[in-house]
């Protein structure tokens, strides 16, 4: 018996590396999970394009910081929240929904909702004023527009 | 015809909607001329060095006011910056030279920790470095790249702004003027 | 040779700067003879600056590199067609040939006989001559094209790698022309205004130019659409990078100008809409370009900011006062002849048409703008990036979808719900059925995709049925075969009819578009030499990709190319070879990425070499599975084939304005 000891350390010991090892090698990202991270980020040198899709040596750091992140088991928000203590919010891609970001939400929102309530408003003031007509739908004779237009031009070249 | 109110309130309906885009002109036109203003580094020679705040690798905090007194100089790098390779030897011979007289501070720049560490390591820096925390000190400086480099006297002002990398007999000499400045 | 073209420059500036003043004084003084001497200088500024882009590219053909401009964008490599090209290849170059376009387009609006809009002339060209000024003293001063350096330098630094492709060269002239010939227009609106016009012939008879502006302006998006699509190896056709939305923004007002001037005609309504939406057209166009060209956006790595942009600023100060003032004073002048009866009616949704385009146009410019305008008033910078761009727009854009199919039911003036309810069975039915059946039997089940595919199943049905009911009253009443009656339909109809076809341009890119946004997939794998990867969508199956090479090959001269080679097997067969590539310009040490594909149908598989190892023994891809793109294209096609006939000559201009009564021909009102 005493003769197999060592060697049943030595694997004994062999096999608690791997498994030490394994969730590391479980862990490490794919590129396309890294990708998916990256593409919530700006690249930081470039002029509009995302941290996946650039192709410089920083960006490649950049992505390869991401890959440490995750294979860390820090989760997409948290590589994101990473970045932004890191370097700041002007590296999302997408303005944050808090702070001075939700401006950029708000005013599109606000705009339409205007337009949306002026145009009821506009639509219900103009037919109140016109009592309902006959239900079928007429079509307009053009020639009233073209006569009083010309004549207006005619005037006009009067003058000239 | 067109309109069923009364001229009085035409007019008033114009008057507003002038005043409101004329407002909105002006306030588009500010920003316009905000974003047009150059702020550039270069700017800053002559001036008192902004104010910052760094934590170096090491865990050492570094502000103006606490090297008020020693003249500094104030080295933007990153690993990724190939124009920084051609001078980082350079910085770190200098600032051996210059132990005690001038402090010597590298400011890394959008950069990832592993490869800064491995810079620092190839170049063989001793000098303190640390990350430039979103950007603060980099836009406050106003960079418009990296390598730039801040010759700051003792007293906090910028006697020059290195852009790109700098060569051995001009690096000397503003760190001899620097030295000078110092108590 | 360089000083013959800034003399050029300098003297159509003088010409325009005398127009103004022979125009303004000839139409207060009433004195023909100024007007007429007005008209000579205004065309005398078009030959010149036609000279000064001879004489550029005299000096880019010959590689005359003392001057800056020609050392700049072209060297030893570059083949004729890129050196002709390169005129537009960076800041001054292109400048003067925007403010050439521009002169073109003034110059052919003198040679134009006018009628009765005559008296509105010399305020237009004083109006067009003021724009150009601006341009042109540019050229003159800040950013002269034909600056010499004090050496003769042995060879250019050459093209930006990114223009070095067909579609890169077409693009931008088609798109400034696009964009000047808005000030057609935009000046006829400005005299119009100034002289207190209250008609709209002068809208009538620009119509067709602005028509024009718009086809090119379209053309110009979709150009720019398929090149990056071709060759920036990203996988996507628009970016929403501040560039490009300049150039959206435009369209985006254009667009709904173009229909409510229908309104307008029919029912003398909405004329503070049409003028505002002109007046803004171009006032966006020349603060797009602004944008652009001061590096105002995008600060750190544009081109240095040179004086160009305190001077823009300055103009587009003048011109949108000026505009706003103009427009505001004239408010009564412009109001209907006729009221809104019911929100029953088609002006109800035209209404309805321009606030949802005006809605994205204000959500696509605050975006693009958010990120100077959180500088400057909020302290900190946020950049803005496409999913804010998707997010707020693609509901929005699919509400334009559906209107776009209810707006040709709905008659002028009112209509009675039954009426309505009968003509909405059939397109709303096929509607629902295709939100039941698509998820059920396809694999399009998100429910942004089925609901745009269920808007466009109804306003294609719509469509359709007016294109049956036209040609099916024709038959009836004329007893023509269907053939003919179509024919003869959209001939005497064509703005109408082919206004139809424009909106099923739309449709067809719509499919391909919903296609892109929602079912796109992507993966990026490391592969050594024989090994595979494979990438899968419910759309086109999957494919299966082994690495068989790397080789390095010469380019175009001065470009080395990095070629990957991919064998490409679909279900277990082999059924083609792709070979995306990495170009690298020497010069300039600039790569570009571009992709091989593989069609499949309407979709593409679409490949891009990410990385190498240097001993080429293992590579990195980047493969992207684009369902339904070609319906993209195909949609563009059909757009620009549907502008082309709304367009062409038709026999109702000619009539007017002898009189109104020779109109009985067309059969509907259009």
């Amino acid at each position: 018996m005493k003769k197999y000891f060592i060697p049943f350390i030595f694997s004994l010991a062999a096999i608690m590396v791997m498994l030490a090892a394994l969730p590391v090698l479980a862990q490490d990202p794919s590129m396309d999970e890294v990708n998916h991270v990256a593409r919530k980020l700006n690249c930081p040198t470039c002029q509009s394009l995302n941290l996946e899709d650039c192709r410089t040596q920083t960006c490649d750091q950049w992505r390869g910081q991401i890959k440490d992140l995750l294979a860390e088991g820090y989760t997409e928000q948290e590589v994101l929240d990473w970045f932004i203590a890191r370097f700041g919010v002007e590296v999302l891609q997408e303005p944050p929904r808090q702070g001075r970001g939700l401006f950029a939400w708000l005013l599109p929102i606000v705009g339409l909702l205007a337009g949306v309530s002026w145009l009821a408003f506009v639509l219900r003031r103009w037919s109140a004023a016109k009592p309902a007509e006959a239900a079928a739908a007429t079509a307009l004779p053009e020639d009233a527009i073209d006569d009083e237009t010309l004549r207006k031009i005619e005037e006009d070249l009067k003058g000239f | 015809m067109t309109e069923t109110t009364a001229p009085e309130k035409v007019s008033k309906k114009k008057t507003v909607g002038l005043t409101l885009g004329i407002v909105v002109l002006l306030v588009l036109f500010f920003v316009f001329a905000y974003g047009l203003q150059k702020r550039e580094s270069t700017q800053l020679a002559g001036a008192p060095a902004p104010d910052f705040s760094i934590t170096s690798f090491d865990g050492e905090t570094y502000t103006l006011e606490s090297v008020r007194g020693t003249p500094v100089l104030i080295n933007f790098w990153a690993s990724w910056c190939v124009e920084c390779y051609k001078e980082a030897a350079l910085l770190e011979q200098a600032s051996q030279d210059f132990k005690g007289k001038v402090l010597f501070l590298g400011i890394d720049y959008l950069d990832t920790e592993k490869e800064a560490m491995g810079y620092l390591e190839k170049y063989g820096v001793t000098y303190p470095s640390g990350p430039d925390i979103e950007s603060r000190m980099a836009k406050a400086y106003r960079i418009t790249g990296v390598p730039e480099t801040f010759f700051v006297t003792a007293d906090g002002q910028i006697i020059h702004v290195q852009i790109g990398p700098i060569e051995r007999p001009q690096l000397y000499q503003l760190l001899d003027k620097l030295a000078a400045t110092g108590g | 040779m360089p000083s013959i073209g800034y003399t050029a420059q300098v003297l159509a500036l003088i010409l325009a700067v005398y127009a103004i003043v022979a125009a303004v004084l000839g139409a207060r003084k009433n004195r023909p003879d100024l007007i007429l001497s007005a008209k000579n200088a205004s065309l005398g500024v078009t030959i010149m600056l036609t000279v000064a882009i001879a004489v550029m590219e005299y000096l880019l053909l010959t590689q005359h590199y003392q001057t800056e401009y020609v050392a700049q964008v072209t060297n030893r490599d570059a083949t004729t067609f890129f050196r002709v090209a390169a005129l537009w290849g960076s800041q001054k170059g292109s400048l003067l040939f925007f403010a050439w376009l521009m002169s073109l387009f003034t110059g052919a609006v003198l040679l134009n006989k006018w009628g009765a809009v005559k008296t509105l002339i010399p305020y237009v060209m004083a109006v067009m001559n003021f724009i150009l000024i601006f341009f042109v003293g540019l050229v003159v001063t800040v950013a002269n094209p034909f600056a010499q350096l004090s050496f003769f330098p042995a060879d250019g630094n050459g093209l930006n790698p990114l223009l070095y492709h067909w579609g890169m060269v077409i693009h931008p002239p088609v798109l400034y022309t696009g964009f000047v010939a808005f000030i057609v227009p935009y000046a006829f609106a400005m005299a119009a205004l100034f002289t207190n016009q209250r008609g709209d012939l002068w809208m009538r008879t620009t119509r067709r130019w602005t028509l024009i502006a718009w086809l090119f302006l379209s053309m110009g998006l979709l150009l720019g659409g398929r090149w990056a699509y071709d060759v920036l190896g990203w996988g996507g056709y628009w970016g929403w990078d501040a560039v490009e939305n300049a150039a959206l923004i435009p369209w985006l007002v254009a667009t709904p100008f173009l229909h409510s001037v229908i309104i307008q005609e029919n029912r003398g309504m909405m004329k503070r809409w049409n003028v505002g939406l002109i007046i803004l057209t171009f006032a966006l166009v020349i603060e797009g370009t602004f944008l652009t060209r001061s590096g105002v956006i995008g600060s750190v790595h544009t081109f240095a900011q040179s004086a160009i942009g305190p001077l823009f600023l300055g103009f587009i100060g003048v011109m949108f006062i000026a505009s706003l003032v103009l427009f505001v004073s004239r408010w009564e002048i412009l109001g209907s002849d006729n009221e809104l009866d019911s929100m029953f009616s088609r002006e109800a949704i035209f209404l309805l048409n321009n606030l949802f385009f005006i809605g994205i146009a204000f959500t696509v410019w605050w975006g693009t703008h958010f990120p100077i305008i959180s500088e400057a008033l909020l302290g900190n910078k946020i950049v803005v990036g496409p999913p804010f761009f998707r997010k707020a727009t693609g509901p929005l854009f699919a509400g334009l979808v559906l209107l776009m199919g209810i707006a040709p039911l709905m008659p002028w003036r009112q209509i009675s719900s039954k009426k309505l309810i009968r003509q909405l069975t059939l397109p709303v039915t096929v509607g629902v059925m295709v939100a039941i059946l698509l998820p059920l039997f396809t694999n399009i089940k998100m429910k942004g995709a089925v609901m745009t595919f269920a808007f466009v199943a109804f306003t294609a049905t719509v469509t359709l049925m007016e294109y049956w009911r036209g040609v099916n009253a024709r038959h009836r009443a004329h007893g023509e075969n269907y053939f003919s009656a179509m024919i003869n339909l959209v001939n005497r109809n064509r703005r109408r009819y082919g206004g139809y076809l424009i909106h099923f341009g739309v449709l067809f890119a719509t499919i391909g578009i919903v296609g892109m946004e929602f079912y796109q997939v992507e993966t990026q794998q490391n592969v050594s030499l024989g090994e595979s990867f494979s990438i899968s969508s419910p759309f086109t199956g999957t494919y299966d990709l082994t690495f068989e090479g790397l080789k390095q090959v010469p380019g175009k001269p001065g470009v080395e190319n990095t070629v990957g080679t991919l064998q490409v097997s679909h279900n277990g067969q082999v059924v083609d070879t792709i070979e995306p590539y990495r170009e690298f310009f020497v010069r300039q040490q600039q790569p570009m990425t571009i992709p091989d594909v593989h069609r499949q149908g309407m979709s593409e598989l679409y490949v891009i070499i990410a990385g190498w190892e240097p001993d080429g023994q293992s590579a990195s891809f980047k493969a992207y599975i684009n369902p339904m793109i070609n319906w993209l294209w195909f949609g563009g096609i059909v757009f620009v084939l549907g502008t082309l006939v709304a367009a062409w000559l038709s026999t109702e201009v000619k009539r007017r304005p002898v009189s109104a009564k020779s109109r009985q021909g067309t059969v509907e009102v259009s």
